[in-house]
């Protein structure tokens, strides 16, 4: 049986991005089948394509913004970030029990179940990882959390404007102010903290396992690879491993409204969801690929090529990279591609959640901590999101809005940012 | 110590032939990585650990013997 979820939206316009001397989005050559976009994804023939965004006072000259050696070479000293151990430390030490913190805080109602929004919930628990992670200090008091929080999603907001619907410049105006503040309030004084513990390292007085392990401590160790990206350019790495925030909590009200429809309509489908890891990690994944964060991708051509489908394309061609037709493509998912089916057999050489973390040099970084490795079902680690369902359904959650997750406002991107559900958790009850 | 490239896993990142050309190579089709020795050296085995952290895929195992 497969689910009732309408087809998704498929944005692949909409967006102001236009790279330098290249065509706008909407007049490139469109790949959509799953062979053409894996193949342009995984092929060395195709390079990355960096030109001007609207986005570049929050990114420009970060990580995501790099290609070829300069993207490898930046990817490289932010890797340690990502190991097992941080990677194990983050989700059970940080996230999860601040995302327990923050559904315990909902309001209980008459019939026992607390009711809220997930997506504030999970944004919320987000707060102190993205702090761990790139090295903010002074985010321990409430006023300050909620600060840190206010800041990033405004700067989330700007990191993403290309796809907004009003005048750019204008959304720019707004959200940089959030940036200041978060530079003045938390990421300058602990760029001076680390600057000195990193002087100490340098001048022998402390030893390398002493060091935080952390995106600004990394920074200073490798200041010479920023140098040349402006004075800006730690800061805007900072922003972007700070704001992973707003797509994980997106990511969240994507799988739970998808498995919520399931089993409105299938109630028996709730059991294994109560029960069975790998079936909650396979459904997580199925709703990655049903619904993927990111519209598209493009990439230029680094030489006359043929692809495996035949179609030839030339030297400096630039191609857009349709994620959500390539998830949706039914000659690799099957004639129910365009439904929701958490039991879809798992494909070789297919991973479960689709293109949706991409492939190749610039496949997402974080993959690993929002669901584990995104290919074996049995892994260990089953990263923030799969966790977040496993205690959301141990707590019997409910949709609370019969139209489910609302999409996000004011942006061509098929996202969800707020999702009102209930839980049975009585009042002061801290499930672990 | 032993390397092995999950084939299946590969998503063709690169970073394991970039970081360590020595012990990793491409397969001639290019559709996935290969290591082409097993590390000896104290260098060879650091380089071999820091691919398989880098592989955002994990398809590097290094296999302790």
């Amino acid at each position: 049986m497969t689910g009732t979820a309408a087809r998704p939206a498929i944005s692949h316009s909409g967006t102001s991005f236009q790279p330098d001397g290249g065509p706008p989005a909407a007049e490139m050559t469109r790949l959509s089948s799953f062979s053409e976009v894996n193949e342009a994804l995984k092929s060395r023939r195709f390079i990355h394509v960096v030109g001007h965004r609207d986005n570049a006072a929050f990114l420009g000259g970060s990580l995501i913004s790099l290609s070829g050696d300069e993207h490898f070479n930046r990817r490289r000293i932010a890797a340690a970030l990502f190991g097992a151990e941080p990677t194990a430390r983050y989700h059970r030490q940080v996230f999860l029990p601040a995302l327990m913190a923050a559904l315990a805080r909902w309001p209980v109602g008459a019939d026992g179940r607390s009711r809220g929004d997930l997506a504030a919930a999970v944004f919320e628990a987000l707060s102190p990882l993205g702090a761990a992670m790139v090295g903010l200090d002074g985010i321990d008091s409430e006023e300050a959390r909620k600060r840190h929080i206010l800041y990033t999603s405004r700067i989330a907001n700007g990191v993403n404007i290309e796809f907004a619907e009003r005048d750019h410049q204008e959304l720019v105006g707004e959200y940089l102010p959030f940036l200041e503040r978060f530079r003045t309030e938390f990421f300058e004084p602990s760029l001076a903290r680390r600057r000195a513990i990193v002087s100490d390292f340098r001048a022998g007085r402390i030893d390398r396992q002493d060091l935080p392990l952390d995106l600004i401590t990394l920074m200073l160790l490798h200041e010479d690879q920023f140098a040349a990206y402006g004075p800006e350019a730690m800061l805007r790495e900072a922003v972007l491993f700070n704001g992973a925030s707003a797509s994980i909590s997106h990511g969240a009200c994507n799988v739970v409204d998808a498995l919520l429809r399931w089993v409105s309509v299938d109630p028996p489908a709730r059991r294994p969801l109560l029960s069975d890891v790998v079936f909650v990690r396979r459904a997580a994944l199925e709703a990655i690929r049903y619904r993927p964060g990111t519209p598209f991708q493009i990439r230029r051509s680094a030489e006359d090529q043929v692809l495996e489908s035949g179609r030839k394309v030339a030297a400096g061609e630039y191609v857009l990279i349709d994620m959500a037709a390539a998830n949706h493509d039914k000659a690799v998912f099957g004639p129910d591609a365009d439904e929701f089916n958490p039991y879809r057999e798992p494909l070789e050489r297919v991973r479960p959640a689709g293109i949706s973390f991409s492939n190749g040099a610039h496949t997402c970084i974080a993959m690993n901590l929002s669901v584990g490795d995104g290919f074996h079902f049995e892994d260990g680690n089953m990263g923030l999101l799969v966790a977040t369902l496993i205690r959301l359904f141990a707590l019997d959650v409910r949709s609370e809005d019969p139209a489910g997750a609302s999409r996000a406002a004011g942006t061509t991107r098929t996202v969800f940012d707020r999702f009102r559900i209930s839980l049975d958790l009585a009042p002061g009850e801290l499930p672990t | 110590m032993k390397i092995v490239v999950d084939p299946l896993q590969c998503g063709c990142s690169g970073y394991c032939v970039k970081v360590a050309p020595e012990i990793f190579a491409w397969l001639p089709d290019d559709t996935a990585a290969t290591a082409l020795i097993e590390p000896g050296t104290e260098e060879e085995i650091g380089l071999a650990r820091e691919a398989a952290q880098l592989c955002p895929l994990r398809a590097i195992t290094i296999v302790e013997e």
